[in-house]
């Protein structure tokens, strides 16, 4: 098709032919073709530039004119060519009388200049004159259009703007007055007199019937009439002025007016309006103005300022009928358009007057009860703006409505309310007890919002830190772990509490300061949940040390919290360079919304330095002792339900160093057995586990060279006596009340050592099929972590019944199929087990060996032998209490997994 | 009992522009001229007026211009009702020959011969009657003229107007029953009467006979609510009925395009009443409400069927869903149970915002409220009870009242 399209481009280039519309249908297909030769395109750009010169009237001449500009675009090399071509058929098309066309022609060419950076249209300011002026309405529109990028001087283009603004077709009338905005801004228009005329056009077209127009016009009267408030004698009257006719079209009937015009308030300028008027249009009530309107009235009389005064008069009057309330009125438009408007100008109001702003603020909260959620958003969003510059005061009466966002049942509406909460400023204890109270609330509806739930509850407190030591004061016992009977540490409104109290000391105004000590203890068994909430502000390791620091005077806990730390931290805002100087710590509250998104940054743990592991710990097992205390005190359940809350918080941990590690799970552990201290069982049962507890306890003493401690030979000499005594329970309840944990502290590294066993395939529902007298194979997967190949391992595997237990000895060096980091080692085998046939009842019936039940890995591990290369420090004081503790755990033997 | 909303009429005269609120340099003032019931009010082109209304009043006062090319025949009112006094909104205006009745209303302060307009001050053949909405100060008094005084002309009602206004009437007439009062309809004239009605639609051009063009426009207030503009030859008018330029929960704002005209004639009850912001009068009955119920009280909200009530029942349910409150709301009336059927089905006249949550809800599906019976009057907890009438004088509200006022918990809300 290419040849055929350019030998016929040949032929009309010889003959001057006029072309047909299917012949530039072909050649826009070759136009729009990438592979389309250079030549070729070249030819047709040649053809198209000649047709233009010699198509007449014909109407062809339009879609020439756009194949043109297809090329330029689809074709950036050949733009110049294009643009030189289209200006010669300008001029052509000028001298040939076709005015329109050549119009035409003239918009095409501004729309080059635009999109490749061709050089300006330099084109005669008379010519341009007397294109405006012809009949062609399109003509005339394109002109004024593109009339900014034809190098026209600017005083001729103020007098055919300012002109067409009386044309009859509203859309020249749009141009042109678009033509004066833009002109506003060139600034080389000093004469008031000419400013003043070109800003009285604009107010007269601000009825114009149609809607485009009397857009048009409230840019122009924003942007001259701003001009004519730098240039005026009067100012004070002129910015009024300027500010009252554009809430007098707040009202118009055009969804489109209206928006246009409070977009232009919102450019209102400060000292451009005067504070009353400024007041009035939140208000339709027009009582101070009606006076100001008869003073003004009054001193027309008076010869000096004559004129002023009945400008002034008249201009208020106009006020008054019209423009009072211009915002209630935005804020309360059907239209959302309007709305967020009217928002967005006000957002930008609030600052030139504090009265202004404060009168705002109650109506966006009043706007809260919107039922549409976007109104309601809208409101918060220019609240939270205002909050954020310290100009929102929520009265007491308001609080019911500003709370009530935090209940929304749209999660965006309540994001943004708690957004807006974190800033705002309460003006009474009162208030604050009610936004706790109601954030609170949330959270207990709401629970998946509880990270940024805290996270406004810090911020409140910091914004308040005396309100926030009042509150934490007030529910202080609340937060003890003994209250009436209720414990509830582990609970949401607890850690929200805690939050609260980390909160006040940070507070800005530094009076947050009077928080219990003990509940920075409490709130370290919340670590995790808490620094999720707060990671905005600080991270985790921060938090830690910070919540260190703070619970030292009370915490027993204090002598693993290095020395180097400051008793009192330091807070700042801002991280600053100077804080790296220091080798204190200093607490960096990073800035929440440093780019106007609020969502919470989570600092991801630092679990790299063993020793924060440690003190974190340390200080976990500091709690845990503080709970045996309570749990002694008869309130087993509630102790019991914080050790839960502190062994979520460990397992939550995920160390990465095999030392962190082995801490992590003898921590785990160590909870995990206080939890379920409470398993009482007396009489034989017990006396025979604490005899087998007993016998291992001085096994591991007797290892390690150490001497049993006091309580271990209370144990012992109680045991003997239960033998013989009946009263065995009372001796054993007595031997549990005396004992007391002491506070176990991590120092060195310590080992985890352990070992799983898998039977796979099997399963309570498939038992394994066992033909009595003959042997069968039981295939286990058993994985072993930091067993050396030098110890020993012994596999016990005992029937469903109890009667028959084999031991099977396992060689790791010869069954190792692979072996990972960590010591981690995996063992694949078939056990064999046998059974006689004496044992059983029937000839053939399906066996379940006891252990390859539920409890299968424990039963197995339990029975087998791990022999520890070497012991390492192993305090006798510590082993002691540590075993001591156990003295009602039945799965005692499980401790035998750790070597200190 | 529609009469605290009723518009007393009021004429002046305006100069530069038509009815929108844009303002008038002119400092002379004249004195507002009010219509009188019966009296005939010729404008003519030669009598200029010069004057401008007080400025807090723009939105409300009829507002006049003759326009210098006025014709020589002018534009002649008679008002039959609602002239300086609140109640049966009846004008007849004659444009260049051609005689329109705008709205047929009845008094519902009399129960005499005051309560209908005089038909018999009608001198010669109407040519059309247009009803701007249902209230029944605008639409009472139309059985009686068409199926009693024998009109049998057009009548023109948008098509909320004409779905609700039998409901309207039927209601009274049940009431007036109730009461003993013989009204000069029955049900049947209102059957009869509201088939010779002929629906229309907004901004639809209705041509009436050769010369007479009408056309509606929305003016909230209720639903189906219209502002009518009349044009015979060169001459035209608007008459607004009851308009609100501010919208409320489930209407927009008035809408009108720019028109140039020979008079307007507009409701001014609320002429100088500034009304500051919605926002605020709904905080302070939604809080009323709340605290009243989570104390465990009851909240009796005498309201009218029609309207108002449907307009609480979208606060209050709105305000439950968000605030996930389980308390009951009640109403009371069959009448109002049938009216949300039709205000669900005649959601376009509704404002932009309900139309806007329509895909994802209907406002007028109402969740939380329910119809009430009347063995729950004492029935324990918290509950909202929307009973009619609305002014308390007899029926459910007042019964309720006397069973809830002496507990100081509950609360009476009497909305207007």
């Amino acid at each position: 098709m290419e040849q055929q399209v350019r030998s016929v481009c040949e032929l009309s280039l010889d003959a001057e032919k006029p072309l047909c519309l299917q012949f530039m249908a072909s050649m826009r297909s070759l136009i729009v073709n990438p592979h389309t030769s250079n030549s070729t395109i070249s030819s047709t750009l040649e053809i198209l530039i000649r047709s233009l010169q010699h198509a007449g009237d014909s109407p062809l001449r339009h879609h020439a004119l756009k194949l043109l500009d297809d090329i330029a675009s689809l074709r950036p090399s050949l733009s110049t060519a294009v643009f030189d071509g289209l200006r010669s058929s300008f001029y052509s098309s000028l001298s040939a009388g076709s005015s329109t066309f050549a119009s035409e022609i003239l918009a095409t060419l501004a729309s080059l200049s635009d999109k490749h950076g061709n050089p300006e249209i330099e084109l005669d300011d008379r010519i341009f004159v007397s294109l405006c002026f012809l009949p062609s309405v399109t003509g005339r529109l394109q002109l004024l259009t593109n009339a900014e990028r034809l190098g026209i001087g600017a005083s001729v283009l103020f007098t055919v703007f300012f002109g067409l603004t009386k044309d009859p077709y509203p859309y020249v009338r749009k141009a042109a007055l678009d033509g004066l905005a833009g002109l506003s801004r060139c600034n080389e228009f000093e004469d008031v007199g000419l400013i003043e005329g070109c800003f009285r056009r604009a107010v007269e077209l601000l009825r114009d019937a149609e809607d485009c127009v009397r857009s048009a016009a409230v840019r122009v009267v924003i942007e001259w009439g701003t001009m004519l408030f730098a240039a005026h004698k009067e100012k004070d009257t002129m910015g009024n002025v300027v500010f009252i006719q554009l809430c007098c079209v707040v009202r118009d009937m055009s969804v489109e007016v209206r928006v246009e015009a409070f977009k232009a308030l919102g450019k209102v300028t400060e000292s451009m309006v005067s504070e009353e008027i400024l007041l009035q249009s939140l208000s339709k009530i027009t009582g101070a103005l009606e006076k100001k309107i008869a003073q003004a009235k009054s001193s027309e009389g008076k010869k000096e300022n004559r004129s002023q005064a009945q400008l002034t008069s008249r201009v208020l009057q106009m006020f008054a009928s019209n423009g009072a309330g211009a915002f209630l009125h935005g804020l309360e438009d059907e239209f959302h358009e309007v709305v967020k408007s009217a928002c967005c100008s006000l957002r930008k109001l609030v600052h030139l007057s504090a009265e202004f702003a404060a009168q705002a603020s109650n109506l966006l909260i009043n706007m809260l009860n919107d039922h549409t959620v976007a109104v309601r958003l809208e409101a918060l969003e220019t609240l939270h703006y205002m909050a954020g510059h310290g100009l929102v005061n929520v009265q007491k009466e308001q609080m019911h409505m500003f709370l009530g966002t935090l209940a929304d049942k749209s999660d965006i509406i309540r994001y943004a309310a708690r957004r807006t909460f974190r800033s705002v400023k309460l003006s009474e204890v009162d208030c604050f007890r009610s936004s706790v109270s109601s954030l609170l609330k949330n959270l207990e509806v709401h629970p998946q919002d509880e990270a940024d739930t805290f996270s406004v509850l810090f911020h409140l407190g910091r914004n308040h830190g005396n309100f926030a030591s009042q509150v934490i004061n007030d529910v202080c016992d609340q937060l003890e772990p003994v209250f009436e009977g209720t414990l509830s540490l582990d609970s949401a409104n607890t850690a929200a509490y805690l939050v609260l109290s980390i909160s006040a000391p940070l507070s800005k105004d530094h009076r947050g300061k009077h928080i219990p000590p003990h509940l920075y203890s409490f709130a370290v068994t919340h670590i995790g949940r808490i620094s999720l909430g707060l990671g905005d502000i600080m991270d985790q390791t921060t938090l830690l040390t910070y919540l260190t620091e703070k619970s030292i005077s009370a915490s027993s806990v204090a002598e693993c919290i290095p020395e180097e730390h400051p008793r009192s931290p330091v807070v700042h805002d801002i991280p600053s360079q100077d804080d790296n100087k220091s080798n204190t710590t200093s607490w960096q509250l990073v800035p929440c919304e440093s780019s106007g998104n609020i969502a919470a940054t989570i600092v991801s743990y630092n679990q790299n330095d063993d020793t924060d592991i440690l003190k974190y710990l340390n200080l976990i097992l500091g709690r845990v002792r503080d709970i045996w205390l309570f749990g002694k005190s008869s309130c087993n359940s509630e102790a019991l339900r914080t050790l839960s809350a502190c062994k979520e918080e460990v397992s939550m941990y995920r160390p990465n160093s095999p030392e962190s590690s082995g801490a992590c799970a003898f921590t785990l552990h160590y909870v995990q057995v206080l939890a379920k201290g409470n398993v009482s069982c007396w009489g034989t049962t017990l006396t025979t586990r604490l005899s087998a507890t007993i016998s291992q306890v001085e096994s591991l003493l007797q290892e390690g060279s150490m001497e049993p401690s006091s309580f271990v030979t209370q144990v012992k000499q109680t045991l003997n006596q239960a033998g013989i005594l009946s009263t065995a329970p009372l001796f054993f309840k007595k031997l549990a009340d005396t004992f007391s944990l002491g506070q176990f502290t991590l120092r060195s590294k310590i080992t985890h050592v352990s070992a799983e066993l898998v039977i796979p395939g099997y399963d309570s529902h498939h038992p394994l099929p066992f033909i009595p007298g003959l042997p069968v194979a039981i295939p286990v997967d058993i994985t072993l972590h930091n067993i050396s190949s030098e110890g020993r391992l012994w596999l016990s595997l005992t029937s469903d019944d109890g009667q028959l237990t084999q031991v099977l000895f396992l060689d790791p060096n010869l069954q190792v199929v692979s072996v990972g980091a960590k010591m981690k080692k995996k063992i694949s085998m078939p056990a064999p087990f046998y059974g006689p046939p004496k044992v059983l009842n029937s000839a053939r019936r399906e066996y379940i060996p006891r252990g390859l039940s539920d409890n299968i890995a424990k039963l197995a591990i339990r029975r087998a032998r791990l022999q520890p290369r070497e012991t390492r420090n192993c305090p006798s004081t510590e082993l002691g209490r540590c075993l001591g503790l156990l003295f009602k755990n039945w799965a005692l033997q499980e401790c035998w997994y750790y070597w200190i | 009992f529609l009469g605290i909303n009723d518009p007393g009429f009021l004429l002046s005269r305006h100069r530069p522009l038509a009815i929108s609120n844009c303002p008038t340099t002119s400092s002379d003032d004249l004195p507002l001229q009010p219509l009188a019931a019966g009296r005939w009010l010729r404008f003519l082109g030669k009598l200029l007026p010069v004057l401008r209304w007080p400025p807090q009043a723009c939105p409300f006062l009829l507002l006049v211009e003759i326009r210098q090319s006025a014709p020589a025949m002018g534009i002649e009112c008679l008002v039959l009702g609602a002239g300086q006094e609140i109640g049966k909104s009846c004008v007849i205006v004659t444009i260049n020959g051609m005689r329109i009745m705008f709205d047929c209303g009845m008094h519902l302060g009399h129960s005499d011969e005051e309560r209908y307009p005089d038909f018999s001050l009608i001198d010669g053949s109407l040519d059309c009657v247009v009803i701007t909405h249902f209230h029944l100060d605008h639409i009472g008094a139309l059985p009686y003229f068409t199926e009693v005084v024998g009109y049998n002309g057009p009548i023109y009602m948008t098509y909320p107007t004409k779905a609700l206004a039998p409901l309207m009437l039927e209601d009274f007439l049940r009431i007036s029953v109730g009461r003993g009062v013989e009204e000069k309809f029955t049900a049947e004239d209102i059957s009869a009467c509201m088939k010779k009605v002929t629906p229309i639609d907004l901004k639809q051009n209705i041509q009436v006979g050769k010369d007479l063009q009408i056309r509606a426009y929305y003016a909230g207030h209720v639903l189906g609510a219209a502002m009518v503009y009349a044009k015979v030859g060169d001459a035209s008018m608007v008459y607004t009925g009851d308009y609100n330029m501010t919208p409320d929960r489930h209407l927009g704002a008035a809408q009108i395009d720019p028109l140039e005209l020979d008079l307007v004639i507009t409701e001014s009850t609320y002429a100088t009443t500034v009304r500051d912001s919605k926002y605020a009068s709904e905080r302070k009955f939604l809080k009323a409400v709340h605290d009243c119920v989570v104390a465990g009280g009851k909240v009796l909200i005498p309201t009218f069927a029609l309207g108002r009530a449907q307009e609480l029942f979208i606060l209050l349910e709105d305000y439950w869903e968000r605030m996930n409150l389980k308390v009951p709301i009640y109403f009371s009336s069959g009448l109002t149970k049938q009216a949300n059927i039709y205000y669900k089905t005649l959601m376009s006249w509704t404002n932009k915002k309900i139309k806007d949550t329509i895909a994802l809800q209907n406002a007028f599906n109402l969740k939380h409220v329910v119809s009430f019976d009347r063995s729950q009057i004492n029935a324990p907890g918290p509950c909202v009870l929307f009973a009619s009438p609305g002014m308390l004088s007899g029926g459910l509200s007042l019964e309720v009242f006397k069973q809830w006022a002496p507990s100081e918990v509950n609360l009476v809300m009497l909305p207007g």
